[in-house]
């Protein structure tokens, strides 16, 4: 079988020499402007460790210095060369979008966690609790919860639209976890680099009652058509 | 477009031997993280916390064995029985708000949706379940409950 790690626009000269999963040889596939990066793979579907991630990861990463990068996703596995044939044949033209989309640019993760809401929990119900007390337990809870929501748009909000129009693109989501107010991924110029550091060291300045963690640079996993 | 086919060749060069990359801490993913850090406000082993809760959430792939498929899809049904609870009780909710339901409903569909909730926590305790298990991240959606 092969490991697939990246699309990436045709390399003029041979790849570094790297090593990818189960320390085989980092290999790639051409046709037309694009190709393959993949190493040969043998035995069950990768797991999920820290390690075979950062594996994955460490492959991509050597590629971003002097190719636009389509990264795949960890764990992609072909049957053969000749599926690898096919995936490039069938969506060359998507490739080719997708690559012209990132060509330059990186991608920037943000997080952002919040002060824990200290529950306004009702109190659990009573062994005689009848049905208008459930009811009313849990209107409480509900409105709770919608009251909590709005704010962290709001908050939520507030952070992106800083962020927001130095990039070419995003993905975020609000409120993924209790504690996690804003996750968010930012598509931007790799020359925006340092404009974004320091607008994300600004905010953490401005908002003194959340953590935020900005990460970066990585290949833009995020801005990456879904299939 | 070139109609050529792939081609596919090693990518070292004869006079270069393949290393293996400069791979960050192969236990700790902390470690690994701080060399991609532009900028932190807090204490990155909170953050850690936070990503750690999120992976656990991440759908593995089915484990074959049949005790890892058995309580794989009992958390996936009860996940979605649990959905529809959830919805049923919020559109209640919404029509007690409204004034659209009678005492006597009012007291009826409490009930109902009481034992319900007291039914899925013997379900979970049955399954070995616990509350945030039943849920499913869909990625930008967010989660499903």
């Amino acid at each position: 079988m092969l490991y697939l790690y990246a699309i990436i626009n045709r390399p003029v000269t041979p790849l570094p020499p790297l090593r990818g999963l189960a320390e085989q040889a980092v290999q790639c596939g051409e046709r037309g402007d694009i190709a393959a990066v993949y190493s040969q793979y043998h035995g069950a579907a990768p797991r999920i460790e820290v390690a075979q991630l950062w594996r994955h990861e460490a492959v991509v990463e050597a590629l971003l210095d002097r190719h636009s990068v389509l990264p795949v996703r960890y764990g992609a596995l072909l049957a053969d060369e000749a599926a690898l044939t096919m995936l490039l044949r069938e969506r060359y033209d998507r490739f080719m979008a997708g690559l012209a989309r990132v060509a330059g640019r990186v991608e920037v993760s943000v997080r952002v966690l919040w002060p824990a809401t200290p529950v306004v929990s009702a109190p659990r119900p009573a062994a005689d609790e009848n049905g208008r007390a459930y009811l009313a337990r849990r209107m409480a809870e509900e409105q709770a919860r919608e009251a909590r929501l709005r704010e962290a748009h709001k908050r939520a909000d507030a952070l992106h639209a800083v962020l927001d129009h130095l990039a070419v693109a995003h993905v975020r989501q609000v409120l993924p976890h209790e504690r996690v107010l804003l996750s968010a991924a930012y598509l931007i110029p790799r020359e925006a680099l340092d404009t974004f550091r320091v607008a994300i060291v600004a905010l953490g300045q401005a908002n003194p009652d959340v953590r935020l963690l900005c990460t970066g640079p990585w290949p833009a996993y995020h801005f990456v058509d879904g299939e | 477009m070139s109609a050529s086919p792939v081609s596919c060749h090693p990518a070292a060069a004869p006079a270069h031997p393949t290393q293996p990359l400069p791979a960050p801490s192969e236990e700790d993913g902390l470690p690994a993280l701080q060399h991609k850090v532009l900028h932190s406000t807090g204490d990155p082993t909170e953050f850690m916390a936070e990503l750690e809760r999120t992976c656990a959430a991440l759908p593995q792939r089915i484990n074959a064995d049949p005790e890892g498929v058995e309580r794989g899809l009992s958390k996936l049904v009860l996940t979605l029985i649990e959905l529809l609870r959830q919805l049923m009780e919020r559109q209640a909710l919404r029509r007690i708000e409204r004034g659209t339901v009678s005492d006597d409903e009012i007291e009826r569909l409490g009930e109902t949706f009481m034992r319900l909730e007291q039914r899925m926590e013997e379900l979970k305790v049955i399954f070995g379940l616990e509350g945030e298990e039943l849920n499913l991240n869909l990625g930008p959606l967010g989660n499903l409950l």
